[in-house]
């Protein structure tokens, strides 16, 4: 199914939406095999298990396919975007039933020093290798991790986060200076290590 | 965001993660599993449904022995009535569903579906995604087109340094009469830049947030005819109270505020005669209409709980609260929705009836003090926390102080007389003298 499909992605966006929303067994099928993909990478951004983090994205599509006539088109790219705001928002209420979520976040919100590392230099982050960049951004303390992932990658904004953790928009924004500084001195740490 | 950020999130986004092989069919076993769930509550709902209507045919036929005709009838009536439930079901067949996918012949359905669709751009290789999309009579981008194109962009720095700061995030507020409302907001770039788009012409407040700075304010207007307003630098002052012990609560304090979920109305700022009753505070809040039954609504939503200082008051009989009460026992108003767990979860608002709206009232509230020192507490748990009257549980005072409730040693309550006459102003409204042992 999904090597196959490949080569018949000639459905436009927009129609795959109309198929999905006449809740189509083949359109959601397409929908499915253009996004699954994607969809798991943004969970174990989130949840590193990678049982429960498939298990998310499964949820999530079923999810969206049952819900897919609120979906509006508004241009190429909608459907990801929609999709990915639901991934994160079932994400964050998994995370948020797990206890220690809850124990730690509040440790990390009161002071920690910011550091004042040196800025990576942009071009060798490019070139570090995707599962080293993937164990830095693991190796943030939830909380961090996921107000960065929120905020820098999947664009929510602070007002949304607050919302989604149950924290002020204050909290969100020192989260997140914190959750920098922590993966800045990761990224310098290991430019430094290596010699790039 | 900075360039390295700019490329992670490049890179992480580009990302595909690897499926296992099975993965296509252990997902519809998943939807399978989760239709038949579905399905299996439609018919307990049927079951709740038919069970009833049985036992009332069961009685018509003990009560009405000779009328044989009459109970006939009804059975009659009933079974057709029960069918369509079970027909429906069937209709959505998980077996059905777990075999297509392992064929590949039935996706063929796919393209011939397609087909008729393509026939439309036949003529055009290259089909016009504008003119598509007016087919769609999706009007949200109409929209964007005429108003939503003006922005704001400025720069905030540390006004003792004078280095532009980063990160910070800068908040719109439209201000409307007395009421803000959140529009949107922004982060600074490293020159401490900031530019918020898609905003309409009109009166606006932005407040910019930064740790360890106090926020800063400034108030602007977007013209129609000015595509970007420049707020040009705004400087943010360090926050001394980080370093000192006691913090000094300082702020202008609007009649309405208003975000996506909540409004909160604050009764100081309306000039009412002494012994006002809270209806006619009540009615005097924009959007906020009584009707005589005494039931509330805001934004033409009902209420359908109001809470009196964290309580529900006289068995929420709401008419009690809102004619008994006075306006001057009451500080803030706060209507509250409360969304269903779906909703939540999706952030899609499915059924727009279902939302719940709590209305709360409360007074302000004393202030705690704790060994001699007053206390931070945590205001999200007040609604649930009662610490107005004289009989404030220890198990309260620990859940808003955050200690364990077995470390209260002594608990004192002053009244807002004699606690002005030890603590001056703060005391105001009374206060509660917590002292903690081993």
């Amino acid at each position: 199914m999904k090597n196959n499909t490949e080569g018949k992605s000639f459905l436009t966006e927009q129609e795959l939406a109309l198929g999905c929303a006449r809740k189509e067994r083949d359109a959601q099928g397409e929908l499915y095999a253009r996004y699954a993909a994607g969809l798991f990478a943004l969970s174990l951004r989130y949840i590193e298990n990678r049982e429960d983090a498939r298990d998310l994205m499964h949820d999530a599509m079923i999810k969206a396919m049952d819900n897919f006539k609120s979906f509006k088109y508004t241009g190429d790219g909608s459907i990801w975007a929609w999709l990915s705001r639901v991934t994160v928002n079932l994400a964050v209420d998994r995370l948020k039933e797990n206890s220690r979520f809850r124990q730690i976040s509040l440790d990390e919100v009161s002071g920690v020093e910011i550091e004042n590392a040196l800025e990576p230099d942009a071009e060798s982050v490019r070139v570090i290798p995707d599962d080293v960049l993937d164990d830095m951004i693991a190796g943030l303390p939830p909380v961090k991790r996921t107000v960065f992932n929120m905020y820098c990658i999947d664009g929510f904004s602070h007002k949304d986060i607050a919302r989604a953790l149950g924290i002020s928009e204050r909290g969100s924004t020192s989260i997140l200076t914190k959750a920098r500084a922590s993966l800045k001195k990761a990224l310098t740490d290991y430019l430094n290590k290596t010699g790039l | 965001m900075k360039d390295w950020e700019e490329i992670i999130k490049e890179r992480q986004l580009s990302r595909k993660a690897e499926l296992p092989e099975s993965d296509w069919n252990d997902f519809l076993s998943r939807k399978a599993e989760h239709e038949r769930a579905a399905k299996r509550r439609h018919r307990i709902l049927a079951a709740a449904i038919s069970i009833p209507a049985a036992a009332a045919v069961l009685m018509l036929l003990f009560l009405v022995p000779f009328n044989t005709d009459v109970p006939d009838n009804q059975v009659s009536q009933n079974e057709p009535s029960e069918q369509p439930v079970i027909a429906d079901s069937v209709d959505v067949n998980p077996v059905d569903s777990v075999t297509i996918p392992a064929d590949p012949e039935p996706e063929k359905p796919v393209v011939k579906e397609a087909k008729p669709v393509k026939q439309l751009y036949a003529q055009d290789q290259q089909p016009d995604s504008q003119v598509e999309w007016v087919e769609m009579g999706d009007v949200a981008q109409n929209e964007n087109l005429v108003a939503q194109n003006h922005s704001v962009t400025g720069a905030i720095y540390d006004f003792d340094s004078a280095e532009p700061i980063y990160s910070a995030a800068v908040m719109v507020y439209r201000v409307n009469g007395a009421d803000t409302v959140y529009v949107g907001d922004g982060g600074t770039n490293d020159d401490g830049e900031f530019r918020i788009d898609k905003l309409e012409p009109g009166n606006y407040v932005a407040n910019a947030i930064h740790y360890g700075f106090n926020d800063a304010h400034k108030s602007f207007t977007i013209h129609p005819d000015i595509a970007t307003t420049d707020l040009g630098k705004i400087a943010m002052r360090g926050d001394q109270s980080l370093m000192l012990s006691e913090v000094a609560v300082s702020a202008v304090v609007a009649k309405v505020q208003m975000s996506n979920d909540s409004v909160m109305f604050n009764s100081a700022a309306y000039k009412l005669p002494q012994g006002t009753s809270v209806e006619d505070l009540i009615r005097k809040l924009p959007g906020v209409q009584i009707d005589s039954a005494g039931d509330v609504t805001v934004n033409g939503k009902k209420v359908s709980r109001l809470l009196v200082n964290g309580k529900e008051f006289f068995n929420d009989d709401k008419t009690v609260a809102l004619t008994q009460l006075t306006a001057d026992m009451i500080d803030k108003v706060k209507a509250y929705e409360n969304q269903s767990d779906l909703d939540r979860q999706t952030g899609v608002v499915e059924n727009e009836d279902e939302e719940e709206l709590l209305f709360y009232l409360c007074a302000e509230h004393p202030m705690i003090v704790l060994n001699g020192q007053f206390a931070d507490i945590d205001e999200s748990k007040l609604a649930t926390c009662n610490i107005w009257n004289n009989k404030v549980r220890k198990r309260d005072l620990a859940r808003l102080l955050g200690i364990p409730a077995r470390k209260i040693k002594s608990v004192k309550v002053y009244d807002a007389d004699s606690a002005m006459r030890i603590w001056g102003e703060k005391g105001a409204h009374g206060v509660i003298s917590v002292v903690t042992g081993k």
